[in-house]
């Protein structure tokens, strides 16, 4: 089968395509893929620009690449990932009117990005790491995030951060994190500059993908603090691609509990799940004084992950559908 | 002549059994109050034989749910049902009630009652909750490892009666005890051997322990100890009857919707010892005197909901997100599958003081209950994993829970249960000065609330007072309460907190100036209160 791979013109998704691409390759399929990270800073540019005319001119542009790929490419199937501009009813209405198979893969959490509602109908399957609200749906399927084994594969790091955070402040993170009185943690991420807390390394942008591998390497704790608006917010039903990523690093992680984590992971023996923060507290205490249960533990993590959750598998989940 | 009490308890099965010993103590003060007790029907049967409820109320549950539910609660239709229920048209002395939902709140406004505890409504439906151990209540649900207090132990408390241990509070009637040995003795209970019941079912399949292992277990107890397995479950849970059945290969008494509910209460009196889930038909064992080795996985916490009575030994999962939250309850939770048949053995031999095996404990702490000298339910560890984060954690919590009674005992009017260790390895001590730590804080806080309170008033009584002053003062009083709900604060004080607060009068300032300055000073006495203890 011929798959086109469509990738996000900026966030976290973004460099999940060409991975993508190699995983539907691996899985057996011809396979390219359409990476439009590289539009991401024009696109920022003019998200507050005003100019409206360049603006318009920018998703024309964008458009007409999709197309002219397409055109190129002849795929027999469309994947689109989160944020990838794959939401033109009229491209996409044309598009299986030729015949070509499309499918989303909303790597989103769905309170915090509700364009879901316009284009889930638009797709053949609708692929999303929640189950609900999207169950109703005659074309959903559940299909959590997962880790690129080429990407996992680092030499060994020395572990040289105690406790480390990789993302955004979300309310959450920014309450909680303040309140953590461990004298060797770090946070990186767009947006923690403004926040105040003595632990920001890097906060004034957003790491690279290569850059946040290295810090989970280094790092004897990786906290994974899902993102939550409430700031006392400590549970969901996600599980989000960092879980998978660590996990397939072989790197250490303490995660909030997810409603959707044992069905990949074991919360007590491949990656330690709390229900509330003061016991997130007590394990960063313990484990600090306890490095080597924590490198067994994620041992187990990163056998689970190559086992299950690599890009490959999620790929040959989507062609059971097509195929 | 005694009180007149009404207890209202629209609860299920467990909860309802779990108050009995508040109910039997309360009945034992001088002179003998005449309790009503209103509860859900389908669960109202096996309370017909209890000597000290003089009246028994039984709601069918469509109605409660139709009437007194959640949300949408219309005053005409709930006056028109009072209207129709003498019971609750009476005046009494003390009206508890032990009802979770908002709509019981709601009737219990409209009930005649010199004293009320528990929820009950305010003058504009809003949620308030009547007493302190009716606030501890239901903070301690949303704190459930931090809390050491039994559930009987706090509707006693709720009572108002001295804590004191109580025992057979589910008296059962002479001809159905002996008619219910008749039938096990029919079905294959011989004079050798050991009864022993099984509850395979839960009240959710999240605690379920898995029926695999209560086979295995099952197969144990029958070649170890020569156990005659009884099978206790409603018809819904006949499916796991039937899975059981297949898999067992020794034999098995079948009662599983194949009794009656207000047979249930003689039937646990026929077995020695019940193995089940975290469930009513645990409970009612334990109500009429029969051990019990009770399982708690998922939402479920021994401390809350351990059965009441001396003995008893609670199996909890030692995973390190359990018990989870309503915000984290998984799909697929394996912490019930991760206790392992060894450490039920080993806490059933323990239960039945039988030697026990030094088979490895595996995904729980064993912990057996027993009497505090102030007659308080304690459960206190017994065994459990050595060398494992998860070990420790249990372990921490449970002297985070004793610090944590430590915090509240005074307001409760209960002794200090443990006093602080000073020194020691860095246990029991860091956990009680990081309480400390946290009460310092909110000590602070509340008192900055009160400095700005007492400015408003003060300022008040000034000829001209200054509105931008006074404005000031009350933007001091909002950043304060939001500093409440965004700090870390001590094990259920925020809840605490919010309960407190919502029973200051609704009016303007001055006023709300001198009703805060009251509610706040509550607050700081508990926390300081603390401190001086360390």
């Amino acid at each position: 089968m011929r798959v086109l791979v469509v990738g996000a013109i900026q966030g976290g998704t973004a460099p999940l395509c060409g991975p993508l691409q190699k995983a539907f390759a691996d899985a057996g399929q011809e396979s390219d893929c359409l990476d439009f990270s590289p539009h991401s800073e024009e696109f920022l540019r003019l998200q507050f620009s005003g100019d409206e005319e360049r603006t318009y001119r920018f998703h024309l542009d964008i458009r007409l690449e999709l197309l002219e790929k397409i055109r190129r490419f002849e795929p027999e199937l469309v994947f689109g990932i989160a944020q990838s501009p794959l939401h033109d009813p009229e491209i996409l209405g044309a598009l299986r009117k030729a015949g070509i198979k499309l499918a989303f893969w909303f790597v989103e959490d769905y309170r915090a990005f509700d364009y879901w509602k316009r284009i889930c109908h638009l797709f053949d399957r609708f692929f999303a790491i929640q189950k609900e609200p999207f169950s109703r749906l005659g074309n959903f399927h559940y299909l959590p995030p997962a880790c690129d084994p080429d990407s996992c594969d680092l030499p060994a790091a020395e572990r040289d951060i105690a406790v480390s955070f990789v993302g955004a402040p979300y309310p959450n993170r920014v309450n909680f994190f303040a309140r953590l009185n461990c004298a060797g943690f770090r946070i990186f991420g767009e947006g923690w500059s403004a926040c105040g807390n003595p632990c920001v390394e890097v906060g004034n942008r957003r790491l690279s993908a290569r850059e946040a591998r290295s810090v989970y390497a280094r790092s004897r704790i990786n906290l994974n603090l899902h993102s939550e608006t409430d700031p006392v917010g400590f549970g969901g039903d996600f599980v989000n691609p960092r879980t998978f990523e660590l996990a397939g690093m072989g790197a250490f992680q303490l995660t909030n509990m997810r409603k959707h984590l044992p069905l990949h992971f074991d919360p007590a023996d491949e990656v330690i799940a709390l229900s509330r923060w003061e016991d997130m507290k007590a394990a960063v205490e313990y484990f600090l004084k306890h490095p080597q249960e924590a490198e067994e533990i994620a041992a187990r993590a990163k056998a689970r992950a190559m086992r299950d959750h690599t890009l490959r598998q999620r790929a040959e989940e989507v062609l059971n559908f097509f195929m | 002549m005694g009180k007149n009490i009404l207890i209202i308890h629209f609860s299920r099965l467990g909860d309802m059994i779990q108050s009995l010993p508040a109910v039997k103590l309360l009945s034992e003060t001088e002179p003998r109050p005449r309790i009503t007790y209103a509860c859900l029907e389908e669960f109202s049967r096996p309370l017909r034989h209890v000597p000290w409820i003089d009246e028994l109320v039984s709601v069918p549950l469509a109605t409660v749910n139709e009437i007194l539910n959640e949300k949408g609660i219309k005053p005409e239709v709930v006056e028109r049902w009072i209207e129709g229920m003498p019971p609750f048209r009476r005046n009494y002395d003390l009206l508890i009630n032990w009802t979770h939902n908002q709509g019981s709140g709601y009737l219990c406004s409209r009930i005649n009652s010199i004293r009320k505890e528990g929820r009950i409504s305010g003058a504009g439906n809003e949620i308030l909750v009547s007493g302190n151990w009716g606030k501890y209540l239901f903070a301690a649900v949303r704190h459930r490892t931090n809390n050491p207090i039994n559930m009987s132990d706090i509707y006693i408390g709720m009572t108002g009666v001295k804590h004191r241990p109580a025992s057979a509070t589910l008296p059962t009637d002479p001809e159905s005890d002996a008619a219910c040995r008749e039938r096990l003795w029919e079905m294959g209970l011989g004079e050798s051997h050991i009864p022993i019941g099984l509850q395979l079912g839960a009240s959710s399949m999240n605690r379920v322990w898995p029926v695999e292992n209560f086979i295995r277990l099952g197969e144990m107890l029958s070649s170890r100890l020569n156990a005659r397995i009884v099978l206790f479950g409603s018809e819904k849970e006949r499916g796991l009857a039937e899975m059981f059945l297949r898999g067992a290969n020794f034999p098995t008494i079948d009662l599983v919707g194949r009794t009656r509910i207000d047979d249930l209460p003689p039937l646990l009196k026929c077995v020695r010892l019940l193995v089940s889930n975290d469930t009513g038909p645990m409970h009612i064992a334990a109500a009429v005197g029969t051990g019990t080795v009770g399982i708690f996985a998922s939402t479920a916490y021994f401390s809350l909901t351990g059965p009441y009575g001396e003995g008893h030994i609670a199996v909890q999962s030692n995973y390190p997100c359990a018990p989870c939250l309503n915000s984290t309850r998984c799909d697929h939770p394996l912490c019930a599958e991760a206790i392992t048949v060894e450490t039920v053995w080993e806490a059933v031999c323990l239960a039945l003081g039988e030697a026990a095996g030094g088979e490895k404990i595996r995904g729980a702490a064993l912990y057996r209950s027993s009497f505090t000298q102030e007659g308080l339910l304690d459960y206190r560890p017994v065994s459990g994993e050595n060398n494992s984060f998860a070990a420790w954690l249990i372990s921490r919590r449970d002297m985070q829970s004793r610090a944590v009674h430590a915090l509240w005992a005074p307001w409760l009017g209960l002794e200090r249960r443990d006093a602080p260790v000073r020194t020691g390895d860095g246990g029991t001590a860091f956990v009680f000065s990081t309480l400390g730590t946290a009460c310092v804080e909110y000590l602070e806080i509340y008192r900055e609330a009160m400095d700005a309170c007492r400015s408003i008033l003060r300022e008040f009584r000034r000829d001209r007072p200054r509105i931008e002053y006074i404005k000031s003062r009350i933007e001091m009083l909002n950043k304060t309460e939001l500093k409440i709900i965004k700090g870390e604060a001590p094990p259920l004080l925020k809840e605490i907190n919010e309960f407190i607060m919502a029973e200051a009068a609704v009016c303007n300032f001055p006023q709300l100036a001198r009703e805060l300055l009251e509610k706040y000073a509550v607050m700081a006495n508990i926390v300081t209160r603390f401190e001086r203890g360390c």
